[in-house]
Order: structure tokens, then C-alpha cells, then sequence
């Protein structure tokens, strides 16, 4: 069931938000020992909130589609009175007195937050293998990493214990467990969703978007929390557009790019064939795919990896005193990060710059860009490598090389489902947009997914 | 010579000045991606231009303008 199909039949009174919460808590306790996918669960906060919201719509009120919907945030997003890890041993009993702009846009919409999802340690890794709460698992394959950072957020969508959940995306920590895991996932433009209230990795970096089953319910999530924040400096005056596709969605003459030149390289055939399917189908729906070449990507996360290790170095300094605390993976990388020098990371901001530019011209040419997500299926939970194109590579540095230089260029992407590999794990497609541009992002992903029926897809832990 | 765009910075050396708290049995981890990531990085800073400013500018406003 998606969210907009709980919220008709909530409407027609044939569900209750207490029923929903209900079922998402017992759901999320049934499945904590097999997934991990929470650290905290507000169990008293959540029935209470169900049953004001079944309150408020007895009365008459309906603050439309996210009224009385279960969800879960990241515990990267401050929530007032409820411990806020941010994954990591530091902060295990760090309490905040405020709620993040998007904890508060979601309770405004009705929503009820059941709890905090499990994360990798800072958000500063892609398994979710956490040394202090444990290895968040995937649904399609328990032996498999769910992606991260935001892997519980992943997993408690795909294993439909809450309907959306909140993410954040500083290299990719949004679409990977999007990908890994089956769900939708998208990373709004730079600016679009406050970032108020969210312990940071990174300060230019980071986005934050939600990972729900459907196109349609990632367009209405994305509606409740977007908008101007004057707490966020990096926050955008541009207004919000209308971004639910209606239920007959044309992408008749959409120029859809596929790039030629790397992000069809060393691809799991898996992923190459459902990538490639969406094309087909995109065509077939009558939209024109034009082949375009894109500025030199791997040279961009060059840059954002400078950008990254320095900034998130910057971020933790005061926590290096406390390095035993500290995961060895997550140590690693703020180790590397304190040996890049000043210069370096200016010069990195300054070719983020030119890059930006360069890729601009891409949009002379094409609407919106249609590649793969990730270039691999979930890895096994102790896989330091993956094999791509006879190609070895160190799993993160491959499950990020086609979403990492996103973030730099600030662009808005969405994954989405495409289909099961060989080995009956998900594959996704990532379509790319212009700045400002999601509408454009959920009128195509809507339209290939009623045509492909990729939606909702069920794991086999239910 | 030294050459600020070719040349490889010894990030060996840098860690005994800036991060002397690394443990030396961690060290190499620490710095062998460090050197791939050096050597993809330091060609690219050759072709700023001078006036290029970085993406990440100080923007000042009129209050209350945000």
C-alpha cells in the first residue's frame, strides 16, 4: 500500500491512523531483530499522535495526504526530547531541545513519526555496518548491506514498516539504499529542503529527501518539507512547484539524455539490462532519448571527495580527542581529511564552480538524464570489493561513482526501481535534473512507473 | 623543481605534522587512498582560471532579506 492509497481510504473512514501506527510499530518490532532498522522507536509518542490525528479528522480536519501517515526519520534529524545518535557512540545520549525544520514540516502535514532509523556511524559511509548498533541488513538479501547512510531508512520502507522515510545525501545516502533496497529515494536541488536541524557530515554537500514505495508518495513527501527556511542559510527563496503527477502522466516529447560517455561503464549486467529497459520503455511512452556527453564525472568526484574529507573533517574536530569512540572506517576517513590542506579544498570549491558551468550546457540539449543509480547490486555485508567490467573496486568508492558527483554539481536526482538482478536483488535507475527541476523528475519516474509496474515491490523478509 | 600542479604531496610527511595521533600501524590505510585521490585531484587544479571564485562564497544581506 502506498501513501496515497492509505490516505483515500483513511478519507472514505474504512482506516484509522491508529490501525496504521498499530501495525507499523508491531511490524517494526518484528522485524528489529532480523533488520535492525531502528535505533530508537517511540512507541507512547506514536499511538498518542495516531490518535489525535484520527481526533483531529473525526472533527473535520484533514491536513491532506501525510494526515495520520506512519513515517521515520534518519537519526541524523534533531527531534526535541528524543535522543539523536546521529549513529555514533559520541552522541549516544545527545537530546535535542528543537526538532528539525523537516521533523516540524512533517507535523504540520499529520504525519506520525514511529521512530529514528539506524544509520552508518556520522552518515559517513554507504554500508550501514555500524560498530555501535549494529549491521543494519537488507531486506532482499539479510547477508547483503541495505546501502547507506541512511540504510534503516531504506529497509523500514522496503519492508513496509512506515510509508516514507526521512534521508540524508551528502555523497549518495539516499539513492544507494534506494537502490539496494527497492524503494524510491530522492535528492532534492541544493537549497530546496532546509537543512536546519540535521547533524552535519558536510556543509555543502548534504541534502535531505525522503524514501518512500511509490514516485507519487516520494512528489508528496517531497511537497511537505520543500520550501524557503530562514534558519539555513543555503536555504532558496525559488517557489515550490506543484509536484504530484496526476494519474494520467504524458512524457510525450521529453528529451531524456543518455550520456555516452561514463555512466554506462562498468555496470553490473543487471543494472545495465533495467536501466536500459526504462529507455526502451521511456521511448515506447513516446519520449525522445537523445545521446549527450557529459562533463568529465570522474574528475567531479575527484573534487567532491576533497570537498567531503575536508568538510567532514571540519565538522568532527572536536570529537578526535575521543578516537577510540570512533569506528575504524569513520576514523580512517576524518584522519584523511585533516591531511588535505587549505589550498586544495578552495581550489576543489573553485573547479566545483567550473564544473557547475560545464554541465549547465547539458540541459541545451536534454530535460532530464535517465542512468543507473548505482553501478552494482547490494553488497554482501563483508565484501570489501566488487568486480565491475574485470574492473576491481573498493565498494564504496563504486556504489557512489554515479551519484557522488550529484551532490557537487547540487542537482536534483531520483532513484527508482527497475527490476531484480540475477541475483534477485534490486536494480535502479537514477533520472537527473535540471536545478529547481523535481516536477520534472516525478512526472517521468511516475510515468515509467505505472508502465513498468516497478513499485511497491515486495522483499522476500515479508 | 618544485611544481605545485605535478607534483605528488607526501602525505607520510604531512601526517607526522598535521595528525601525529594517527597510530603508525593505521597510517597506511589512511594515506594509500589518499595518494589515488592525489593524483586524480592535483592535474585538474591547472586549468582554473585565475578569476574563478569557489562554489561556496560569503553572501551577505540586508536585513531581514532571508
Amino acid at each position: 500500500m502506498t501513501i496515497l492509497e492509505a490516505a483515500a481510504q483513511m478519507a472514505a473512514g474504512k482506516l484509522s491512523s491508529a490501525e496504521l501506527t498499530r501495525a507499523a510499530l508491531a511490524s517494526a518490532a518484528a522485524l528489529q531483530g532480523k533488520l535492525n532498522s531502528f535505533i530508537t522507536v517511540m512507541e507512547d509518542a506514536a499511538r498518542d499522535r495516531a490518535r489525535r490525528m484520527d481526533e483531529e479528522r473525526a472533527a473535520g480536519r484533514n491536513r491532506g495526504p501525510l494526515h495520520g501517515i506512519p513515517v521515520a526519520v534518519k537519526d541524523v534529524f534533531c527531534t526535541n526530547g528524543v535522543r539523536t545518535t546521529c549513529g555514533s557512540k559520541i552522541l549516544a545520549h545527545h537530546v535535542p531541545e528543537y526538532d528539525a525544520a523537516v521533523v516540524e514540516r512533517l507535523d504540520a502535514a499529520g504525519a506520525v513519526l514511529i521512530g529514528k532509523t539506524s544509520m552508518h556511524e556520522f552518515a559517513y559511509g554507504i554500508t550501514s555496518n555500524n560498530v555501535h548498533y549494529g549491521a543494519v541488513r537488507n531486506p532482499w538479501n539479510t547477508d547483503c548491506v541495505p546501502g547507506g547512510s541512511s540504510g534503516g531508512s531504506g529497509t523500514s520502507v522496503s519492508a513496509e514498516i512506515v510509508f516514507m522515510a526521512m534521508g540524508s545525501d551528502t555523497g549518495g545516502s539516499i539513492r544507494i539504499p534506494a537502490a539496494f533496497c527497492g524503494t524510491v529515494g530522492i535528492k532534492p536541488t541544493t537549497g530546496r529542503v532546509s537543512r536546519y536541524g540535521v547533524l552535519p557530515l558536510d556543509f555543502t554537500l548534504d541534502h535531505m529527501g525522503p524514501l518512500t514505495r511509490s514516485v507519487r508518495d516520494a512528489a508528496l513527501c517531497l511537497q511537505a518539507i520543500a520550501g524557503h527556511d530562514a534558519r539555513d542559510d543555503s536555504s532558496s527563496r525559488q517557489p515550490v512547484s506543484d509536484y504530484l503527477p496526476g494519474a494520467e502522466v504524458s512524457i510525450k516529447d521529453q528529451r531524456i539524455g543518455i550520456p555516452e560517455n561514463f555512466f554506462y561503464e562498468r555496470l553490473d549486467a543487471g543494472v545495465e539490462r533495467g536501466v536500459r529497459s526504462m529507455a526502451a520503455l521511456a521511448e515506447k511512452l513516446g519520449a525522445r532519448l537523445v545521446s549527450v556527453r557529459v562533463p568529465d564525472m570522474a574528475s567531479i568526484n575527484a573534487v567532491g571527495r576533497v570537498i567531503l574529507l575536508s568538510e567532514a573533517s571540519a565538522a568532527m574536530a572536536n570529537f578526535m580527542d575521543r578516537r577510540a569512540e570512533i569506528g575504524d572506517a569513520v576514523i580512517t576517513l576524518l584522519d584523511q581529511g585533516r591531511l588535505i590542506p587549505a589550498v586544495d579544498y578552495v581550489n576543489a570549491q573553485r573547479l566545483r564552480r567550473l564544473y557547475q558551468r560545464e554541465f549547465a550546457a547539458v540541459w541545451n540539449h536534454a530535460d532530464c538524464l535517465l542512468v543507473p543509480a548505482t553501478p552494482n547490486t547490494a553488497p554482501r555485508i563483508d565484501q570489501n570489493e566488487v568486480e565491475l567490467g574485470g574492473v576491481r573496486e573498493d565498494v564504496r568508492l563504486a556504489s557512489t561513482r554515479l551519484v557522488r558527483g550529484i551532490n557537487v554539481l547540487g542537482l536534483p536526482a531520483l532513484s527508482m526501481p527497475c527490476g531484480l538482478a540475477d541475483n534477485g536483488l534490486p536494480v535502479s535507475t537514477q533520472i537527473i535534473g535540471k536545478p529547481f527541476d523535481e516536477a520534472t523528475l516525478f512526472r517521468v519516474g511516475a510515468a515509467l512507473e505505472d508502465a513498468s509496474g516497478h513499485k511497491n515491490l515486495r522483499p522476500p523478509v515479508l | 623543481m618544485y611544481n605545485a600542479i605535478t607534483m605528488q604531496k607526501d602525505f607520510k610527511a604531512l601526517a607526522a605534522v598535521l595528525a601525529p595521533d594517527i597510530p603508525p600501524e593505521k597510517l597506511d590505510g589512511v594515506v594509500k587512498p589518499m595518494e589515488g585521490l592525489e593524483a586524480q585531484f592535483r592535474p585538474l587544479v591547472a586549468r582554473i582560471p585565475l578569476e574563478t571564485e569557489p562554489s561556496y562564497v560569503q553572501a551577505v544581506h540586508p536585513e531581514p532579506s532571508k
